[in-house]
């Protein structure tokens, strides 16, 4: 089977550091890939170079065929990728509704001077937005807090509020960064089920950065391992637990005999 | 719509028309049509401060613009006044482009320095370029604007125009503001990375909002040129934009109706506080600071504040909305 997303040689240099090094992965359709390393190994510059906000120095990133690289962010997002960030960066002091709303504006053809006359089509695709929205938020549970202003929101709700927003753009493809960062572990199970729910209801391919390990391994159908930028192990979850090359690089060579 | 609404929208219109009829002298008409036309100019500075974060002081080279390019239209080509008005708004939206692309890197108080720039550049050109703009006598001999026969040649007549296109500028500038398309111009202000990880052509959204602003500028000095019947330098200093931002800050940035009330308290107080001679700036200032402390989001701010208060007695809805120059940030 082709793969959905392919990245050949991709390479990022940063300076004299070598964040990305020649790195090949193939993401297959409907599937959860998940991504560990040590810290520092390059996991997010893999997500950054990927949606758009680091041009690469070397190599290509297929989606579906066609190349992604030297596109700008907000083309990647409309080409069908979305991402949630590490800290979490919503829209601060707009409401809740409206964080999704604004995402939404990538499926709508209404312009800038369309929206000032305030022309019926105009109304028409307004509405359809909010009524999408809504069934969003309600999605997410978010519905009852629609007027709240993003910040006041509680630290698990903003986290989901910001996967509420990046689905709100229809994704063929969603990097999740760190989802589950800062939550207790009933929270964490929660964004767990999410994220498969996402995955096979809506058939959406998942990319998963997680330090949680339970969570990780419980959720994903394939595991990426990175180091200094090299990716050092690929494979099934059970599989990697055991590698030594994975062990080295996060315990040293002294427990690889243990595993 | 809702009854009460109507009754508002009655009101005001009632309160408009019959405005110039309760002003007997020409002085305080000629206040009142000052106040429009710094209205539509604060609309356009809150497009760029109040929505996008970027404080400008070019605001008031671009009216100048407007004006210069307006005057000379009518008196040296002939144009009727629409289509010099028309053509203003144009060398706006040019003078938008131009200054935005430059500029859309640049955030906090580099923007801001830039702006400057370019309206010393504009003051020194308005003031040189003698062949043109007629250097420090300007130009006169405007003639006043005539549309479909109708003559706009006193005040009291200018005063109907100004408020027509006042309202229509208004009505753009709020059918933007509450759109959902308009809701992009506050998310890039939020977090422009986030904005553009959703899709949202970050660069393209700068530019269509500052270029808004300054065709709104620009019609301003049209506007003005066409009712003072002379334009000069001396119209434009830089110190007008800093009274323009006084506005916004007063009236509440990134409200919707915050340029409306801060133009109309700035101007009257301006005005009124003359009598005081050389004390007038100085109780001008302490008024503003005195008014930021107690009022940092502004009058639009305020009255946003015991709205919500209300609306959470009412329907016991948890008060949500915080509001404050913080959003500024």
């Amino acid at each position: 089977m082709e793969a959905q997303i392919k990245i050949k040689n991709l390479t990022k240099h940063f300076g004299g550091i070598v964040a990305v090094n020649d790195l090949n992965i193939d993401i297959h359709k409907k599937e959860i890939l998940g991504v560990i390393g040590p810290n520092g190994a390059g996991k997010t510059t893999l997500f950054n170079l990927i949606t758009g906000f680091y041009p690469s120095d070397q190599g290509n990133i297929f989606l579906e065929g066609s190349d992604l690289c030297g596109l700008l962010p907000h083309r990647i997002s409309k080409a069908g990728i979305a991402r949630t960030f590490q800290n979490i960066r919503l829209f601060p002091w707009m409401t809740v509704l409206d964080n999704v709303i604004v995402a939404r504006q990538v499926k709508c053809r209404g312009g800038f001077i369309g929206a000032c006359l305030g022309t019926p089509f105009i109304k028409r695709e307004e509405k359809t937005t909010l009524n999408k929205v809504e069934e969003i938020l309600r999605y997410f549970h978010l519905e009852k807090k629609w007027h709240f202003q993003a910040k006041n929101l509680p630290y698990g709700e903003q986290r989901r509020l910001e996967i509420a927003r990046a689905l709100a753009t229809e994704p063929k493809v969603l990097l999740l960064d760190e989802p589950t960062a800062g939550m207790n572990p009933a929270e964490s199970r929660d964004c767990m089920d999410l994220i498969l729910n996402l995955n096979e209801s809506l058939g959406i391919t998942i990319l998963l950065i997680e330090h949680n390990m339970n969570v990780l391994m419980g959720i994903s159908d394939k595991v990426v391992v990175l180091d200094h930028g090299v990716k050092i192990a690929e494979g099934f979850p059970e599989d990697i637990q055991k590698n030594p090359d994975v062990i080295k690089a996060y315990l040293g060579e002294d427990y690889v005999k243990y595993a | 719509m809702k009854r009460g609404q109507f009754i508002k929208y009655l009101f005001i219109a009632a309160v408009l028309l019959i405005l110039p009829y309760l002003l007997k002298d020409q002085y305080s008409r000629h206040i009142i049509n000052m106040v429009f036309i710094n209205c539509i100019m604060a609309i356009s500075v809150n497009i760029v401060f109040g929505y996008t974060g970027g404080l400008t002081f070019g605001h008031v080279a671009v009216y100048g613009i407007g004006a210069y390019t307006s005057a000379l239209l009518s008196t040296k080509l002939g144009f009727s006044f629409l289509v010099s008005f028309c053509l203003a708004g144009v060398a706006g939206a040019l003078v938008g482009i131009i200054v935005g692309y430059p500029t859309l890197k640049l955030a906090g108080p580099y923007f801001a320095l830039a702006t400057m720039g370019f309206h010393k550049v504009m003051e020194m050109i308005f003031l040189n370029w003698e062949a043109v703009t007629g250097g420090p006598s300007g130009i006169t001999g405007i003639p006043s604007p005539a549309i479909f026969g109708i003559q706009f040649k006193t005040e009291e007549r200018y005063y109907y125009l100004l408020v027509i296109v006042t309202l229509v500028i208004y009505t753009l500038y709020r059918n933007l503001i509450r759109s959902h398309r308009g809701k992009t111009i506050t998310a890039m202000r939020d977090n422009a990375i986030a904005a553009s990880a959703m899709g949202i052509n970050v660069p393209l959204t700068r530019i269509s909002a500052f270029t808004m602003s300054t065709v709104f500028s620009a019609l301003a000095g049209s506007l003005y040129a066409h009712m003072v019947k002379y334009v000069a330098p001396e119209a434009f200093p830089l110190g007008e934009s800093i009274t323009l931002l006084m506005m916004i800050v007063l009236g509440g940035p990134g409200f919707l109706m915050g340029p409306i009330y801060g133009s109309v308290v700035v101007v009257l107080a301006n005005e009124y506080l003359q009598n005081l001679e050389q004390f007038n700036m100085l109780v001008f200032g302490i008024g503003i600071m005195v008014l930021l402390i107690f009022l940092p989001s502004g009058i639009a701010g305020l009255i946003e504040r015991l709205r919500f208060r209300l609306r959470a007695e009412k329907e016991g809805v948890l008060y949500t909305r915080e509001v404050g120059i913080e959003e500024m940030k």
